[in-house]
């Protein structure tokens, strides 16, 4: 049955502009990053570092700390908002699925593209760093590495952002908790206090040489656990909820 | 002609449901049968979306009990659900999509196939508008796709909320066809809501009227035009020696004005006319007046209730 309500969720996509949040949030950070290397390639990759090191960190801080905690909320509010706005919950689950069926499927979704994204980062950089004339191999592990940190960072980020989307009917809600949760992680990024805020986590699991003195699986874990936790506490809420 | 069977297709037992301290439906006891045009009648916000919503496992009743096919939702829901069509508040449905794409994702949950698609189209007559996109789409033809979705899986129960709100004469008569042809042509029982008696009047053999969320009346149509006797109203010159000579065959008059008037009268009323005739009074008017339909619904609902 899963599959059904997987494919009928995969149908509604059609229109829907989800696409375009998918292609060009990596595309933004690769032209970004394309003109930093091209324009200030001396001042970025300093004496004695390796250049695809230097590639892949300046590509995955602002991919972890900006990039994949706004792209998580706005998907689910996407892929949540014409249930939402419309009034389809009345209709969808009136149907004779399980209401966690439509939960999981519209996560799984979500989930998804934002590995379809990773991915299109990770080819994209490649293909920028060829153009570039990059010297050296590249470093496939540690380029796989680092985005899927970055994913497994963004977990409790992107399971808050779900649960909010479909908490709240206004799609303003979750989208506002996620551009305030982007820009407090910045600063809160520096004190050891605020650590334990899901929106730091992203940039703390990173394989990179910043984080070289913290202990990045601890996060990693921390990321997952909030994650899961986020995630019964939201599908409780919608399996028992009045629609 | 309908033909209702003894098998309760709805039931529910002192259906309760309060929202912090308000009450919206209170103890409500429904009972559908198969074969049924049930019409749910009452007032805006009398608890009728809000019954339906617990009818349909929606929503959690705070207090009694909804079985539907004999079964409560508890361990049966999806049972339940396969059996049951519904419209509820008019959705708007996916209108970046085509109604034909909006059918084609249900079907994709329900299991139905392409040709039960083209056959609900032709049923609400939307095959011709049927790749145009949903958002392009009248109102009436919204709650046409409505029942097409409702109808899709081969309901055995079709539960349709205010399934004529907003719509133009036309628009609500087609809806009334297309609900009469249920039972008959397809063997679905059907309840519907509304808050408008005479829609009701036209489509349902039975009915349920709620107020304040309280079931106030709960019967077929003929019971609830059957509960009520004429009222007689006579203009004669002397009202009160009237009164008198009619008071002797036991018949109560009341003086109104000039009028007298007698309720609940059983017998044939020209024999008040007789009576007074022979007894040389001057009957200038005598009228029998039947309650309207309207008039019991606005008794049992309260006249200063907003309708």
């Amino acid at each position: 049955m899963f599959r059904h309500v997987l494919t009928a969720e995969w149908m509604k996509l059609k229109n829907n502009w989800v696409v375009f949040p998918v292609l060009m949030a990596p595309l933004l950070i690769l032209l970004l990053q394309y003109a930093n290397f091209r324009i200030r390639y001396s001042s970025v990759v300093k004496e004695g570092d390796i250049p695809w090191t230097v590639f892949i960190e300046q590509h995955s801080v602002i991919w972890a700390v900006l990039i994949l905690p706004v792209l998580s909320a706005l998907l689910s509010s996407m892929l949540i908002m014409t249930e939402n706005s419309d009034n389809n919950w009345k209709y969808l689950l009136v149907l004779p699925i399980k209401r966690g069926e439509v939960y999981f499927a519209k996560m799984a979704l979500v989930v998804l593209f934002l590995i379809i994204s990773s991915i299109i980062l990770g080819g994209g950089m490649v293909i920028s760093s060829i153009i570039l004339n990059l010297p050296g191999e590249i470093p496939i592990t540690q380029l796989l590495q680092t985005l899927s940190a970055a994913l497994i960072g963004a977990f409790a980020v992107l399971m808050i952002q779900f649960w909010l989307s479909i908490r709240f009917n206004n799609p303003g809600i979750p989208l506002a908790v996620a551009i305030c949760g982007t820009v407090s992680a910045i600063f809160l990024l520096q004190s050891a206090f605020t650590r334990w805020l899901p929106w730091v986590y992203p940039y703390l699991v990173l394989p990179i040489r910043l984080n070289e003195n913290i202990n990045i699986s601890w996060y990693m874990f921390q990321s997952l656990l909030v994650g899961l936790l986020c995630l019964l506490a939201g599908f409780r809420e919608f399996a028992r909820r009045d629609i | 002609m309908i033909t209702s069977s003894n098998e309760v297709l709805i039931s529910t037992n002192g259906l309760t449901k309060q929202f912090g301290e308000q009450t919206s439906v209170d103890n409500v006891d429904l009972q559908i049968n198969r074969g049924q045009i049930f019409g749910f009648l009452g007032p805006n916000g009398a608890g009728k979306t809000t019954t339906i919503r617990m009818l349909l496992g929606l929503m959690k009743p705070t207090k009694g009990e909804v079985k539907l096919f004999d079964k409560s939702f508890n361990n049966n829901r999806l049972d339940i659900l396969r059996k049951v069509g519904a419209l509820v508040e008019a959705p708007s449905y996916y209108r970046n999509l085509t109604g034909y794409e909006n059918l084609k994702i249900s079907s994709e949950i329900l299991g139905v196939t392409k040709q039960r698609i083209d056959e609900v189209l032709e049923i609400v007559r939307l095959t011709e508008v049927s790749d145009k996109k949903v958002k392009q789409y009248s109102l009436g033809m919204k709650q046409r796709l409505g029942i097409a979705l409702a109808l899709l899986g081969s309901p055995e129960l079709l539960i349709l909320d205010e399934p004529t709100n907003g719509l133009d004469p036309s628009g609500i008569h087609e809806i009334r066809q297309l609900i009469k042809r249920m039972p008959r042509d397809f063997g679905i029982t059907v309840l519907i809501s509304s808050h408008n008696l005479a829609e009701i009047e036209m489509v349902a053999s039975h009915v349920g009227i709620i107020q304040s969320g309280k079931l106030k009346f709960h019967g077929t149509l003929e019971e609830l035009k059957g509960d009520n006797k004429p009222l007689v109203e006579i203009k004669v010159n002397q009202p009160a020696k009237a009164k008198e000579i009619l008071m002797q065959q036991q018949v109560h008059a009341q003086i109104k004005g000039d009028m007298l008037f007698v309720e609940n009268f059983d017998g044939p009323v020209y024999s008040i006319n007789t009576k007074l005739v022979s007894n040389g009074f001057e009957v200038s008017h005598l009228v029998e007046k039947v309650q309207t339909l309207e008039e019991i619904f606005l008794d049992l609902t309260g006249r200063e209730g907003a309708l």
